[in-house]
């Protein structure tokens, strides 16, 4: 092979990876996943207002979100190789769930010492409403470190 | 990329340069973007599949079935060893080819 032919394929490969980097960045996070992810942050929050055996309702939680993972998988056409998702691209979504868990955090423990009826449930709300307004914004931020490479 | 140069005449194809290409980049890709992203029609897709397949170099999981039946395409290690030593010989041919040049 000539060096024209090996820079034509060089240049064939690199275009068939942006290729598959464009087509993950395209993907969205359906509706559904988000209002069954904040169904569940909700349901678990009111549970532990409402009931002490918190376990259980962390196993249904845990549970819920490993079954949304099902359908969502089927709604990709592709997924990025792991070594395509370094920190440097996904940390937004990273500090998003960090974020969302120190707001509820935060707000069980300052609605607690205030003495508010149902401190859990009003922090749970603050919890799924910082998640499904964050994330719209933290997958942009992904999505635009996948189309530049980073 | 730093897997030992060899030449790869399965990948070097053009058709089959551009899937192995597609799927390096992926952990797994549908058979539908694979398709539309080449431009070419099911059967002549399923042919080079079967020829990667056959060599070890792609891995095929179907699932669901009837309208909600997908086919995932996955680059196996051997596959993924053999795209990186090709890619690197293709480098070494233009390396040589400049330490060559006056």
């Amino acid at each position: 092979m000539d060096i024209d032919g090996a820079r034509e394929e060089l240049a064939e490969i690199g275009a068939r990876q942006a290729q598959a980097a464009a087509e993950a960045a395209r993907w969205r996070w359906p509706w559904w996943y988000v209002a069954g992810t904040t169904a569940l942050m909700l349901a678990v929050s009111v549970a532990l207002d409402l009931d002490h055996d918190a376990a259980l309702f962390t196993v249904a939680y845990c549970c819920g979100v490993a079954l949304l993972q099902v359908p969502l998988r089927a709604s990709m056409r592709v997924r990025l190789h792991r070594s395509r998702y370094t920190l440097r691209t996904n940390w937004p979504l990273g500090a998003l769930l960090i974020a969302v868990a120190a707001v509820y955090a935060l707000a069980r423990v300052v609605l607690g010492a205030a003495g508010a009826p149902l401190p859990s449930t009003i922090a749970g709300v603050l919890m799924a409403g910082a998640y499904a307004a964050g994330l719209p914004a933290a997958h942009q931020m992904t999505t635009r470190r996948l189309r530049a490479g980073r | 990329m730093s897997a030992a140069p060899r030449f790869d005449e399965l990948i070097h194809a053009p058709t089959r340069l551009s899937i192995v290409a597609l799927l390096a980049a992926s952990d797994w890709a549908d058979f539908t973007f694979v398709r539309d992203s080449l431009g070419i029609s099911d059967s002549a897709l399923s042919k080079q599949i079967s020829t990667l397949d056959d060599a070890g170099y792609v891995t095929v999981r179907k699932t669901g079935a009837g309208r909600t039946r997908r086919t995932h395409l996955r680059l196996s290690p051997r596959g993924r060893r053999a795209f990186g030593g090709h890619a690197a010989a293709l480098q070494q041919i233009i390396a040589d080819a400049a330490a060559l040049a006056p």
